[in-house]
């Protein structure tokens, strides 16, 4: 039955549109869900590169030999001196790999540093927000306080259009899928008088969106992979590791939401 | 007991709190085997009455039994289950799906019928295709056949699970006089096999096909 009924709808010339529709905005959202990603690879190459760069002038000066920058790089410094029940604290927020106190000999005065080593220096900006709520202030070791700024803006631009997209084309699929099944109204009815439960119309209702969804995400997927290619890897050349489950996740979201709002519409109520 | 009977049918709408009389104090008893010409004005109920009698509407006080049983007390399932069972319609723009061939149109209300394997769909499907002789035809679009092969299509779509009530409405009102004669010779040999058979129509050719002509 399936077959006939998903055979029947995809000879619906009007559907088709839809189905092409599907396909654009799919493609959008894929493209939407890799800036994040494609900001965060771009930042992480330019702190490589500053770190190399950095470490190149250092081991020109033998005294820094055993100083690894990288390490650095993703390294809070705190200078004032902390309490044990500080210590602690700062050693459980998230992101903190370890805290480490250097003492350095500065003139017979003996000073001490504490270096908060983060997993990744994206967090830089969590990890502070967190120290000033303790009413700690620390600074990046080594890192350039203005590529901070300027991934912090970036991010929020990437994170803003990001969601803008998404919701975008939640909203328009919805509305798409609401058209289908109001186009589908002389079919339903039809079933109906062939005795077709209505539990079974909106089973075959939400096969038929599901189906066409399906088709084009199948489609928006290359055509996505297409402008990643050509765009992000060809252009910009760089490879963006996507987080999949995320993905796939809100892929799946956007196909079985809109496919059951459409089918709970009030016009099938006889 | 007859095949259809209504006691006391009353259908009334309220429109802007005003109260519109359509059907009043209808008793009717229909039984197999018979065809019945339903006849009237414009407007006059005759699509409400079939719809009431095919469970697809109901009335605003009264009693429909089908074989004894009272339907408008059934659940909406089970309502759904007697049409399937009991009640095949036609009506008079064929109402066929546009976007299915002849023989996927008639197959369809088989689905649901656990009566048929897929090998018992296909030959009732390929049977009632005979029947209407529309076998070269079988994978046609509707928009590809005559009016009157349309409907034909219909009919053997409304025999599909083989109800024991037809209800068409109009059936030829799309129709030149020659498709229209072949129609109600077909509804009229269908209740010559035993079927009960109600036809609501504006042609004067109805009482020459029905047993009976109830006049709305
Ligand atoms: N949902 C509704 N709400 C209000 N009035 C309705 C509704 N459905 C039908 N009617 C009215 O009921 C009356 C009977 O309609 P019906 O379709 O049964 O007439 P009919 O005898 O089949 O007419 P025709 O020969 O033109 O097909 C009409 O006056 C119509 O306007
Ligand atoms: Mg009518």
């Amino acid at each position: 039955m399936m077959k006939n009924q998903i055979k029947s709808v995809l000879r619906n010339k009007s559907n088709i549109i839809y189905i092409f529709t599907f396909v654009i905005l799919f493609a959008i959202l894929n493209v939407a869900l890799t800036i994040r990603p494609l900001v965060d690879q771009y930042f992480d190459n330019i702190v490589e590169e500053y770190s190399n760069t950095l470490q190149t002038q250092l081991n020109k000066i033998s005294s820094y030999e055993n100083i690894k920058i990288d390490e650095l790089a993703k390294t809070i410094q705190i200078s004032k001196e902390l309490t044990d029940e500080q210590k602690t604290e700062i050693e459980n927020i998230k992101h903190v790999e370890r805290l480490e106190i250097q003492k350095i000999d500065l003139e017979g005065e003996e000073v001490h540093i504490q270096y908060l080593y983060l997993d990744d220096w994206k967090n830089f900006e969590y990890v502070n927000n967190r120290l000033d709520a303790l009413g700690i202030s620390g600074s990046p070791a080594v890192l350039d306080e203005q590529i901070l700024e300027s991934y912090s803006t970036i991010r929020n631009i990437a994170n803003t259009i990001q969601y803008l997209l998404i919701i975008v084309s939640l909203l328009v699929i919805i509305v798409c899928c609401r058209n289908i099944v109001k186009n589908e109204q002389k079919n339903i009815k039809l079933l109906q008088i062939f005795g077709y439960k209505k539990s079974k119309i909106k089973q075959i209702l939400f096969v038929e969106q599901i189906t066409m969804l399906i088709i084009g995400l199948i489609f928006g997927i290359v055509l996505y992979e297409l402008l990643y290619f050509l765009l992000v890897h060809e252009m910009l050349n760089i490879s963006v590791e996507n987080n999949a489950v995320m993905m796939v996740a809100i892929n799946a979201i956007i196909i079985l939401l809109p496919a059951f709002l459409s089918i709970h519409i009030k016009t099938l109520k006889s | 007991m007859s095949k259809i009977e209504i006691i006391d049918g009353n259908k009334e709408y309220v429109k802007n709190k005003e109260k519109i009389k359509i059907l009043e104090n209808i008793n009717l008893k229909f039984e197999s085997g018979k065809l019945y010409g339903i006849v009237g004005e414009s407007g006059a109920g005759k699509t409400t009455l079939l719809n009431i009698i095919g469970t697809l509407d109901s009335f605003t006080s009264g009693k429909v039994l089908i074989d004894g049983q009272d339907v408008i007390q059934l659940k909406e399932d089970d309502r759904a289950r007697l049409r399937m069972e009991k009640i095949g319609f036609v009506f008079q723009e064929f109402y066929l799906n546009p976007n299915m061939t002849v023989e996927e149109n008639i197959e369809q209300p088989m689905f649901i019928n656990e009566k048929y394997d897929k090998t018992s769909r296909r030959e009732r499907t390929s049977k009632l295709i005979e029947t209407v002789n529309l076998t070269p035809r079988r994978k046609h679009f509707p928009k590809e056949l005559s009016g009157g092969e349309q409907q034909r299509v219909a009919i053997a779509r409304a025999l599909a699970n083989e109800p024991d009530i037809i209800l068409a409405d109009e059936p030829t009102g799309n129709l030149d006089k020659e498709n229209e004669k072949r129609i109600f010779e077909m509804l009229q040999s269908l209740s010559k096999g035993g079927k009960c058979v109600i036809v609501v129509s504006h042609s004067s050719k109805i009482e020459e096909y029905a047993d009976q002509v109830i006049k709305l």
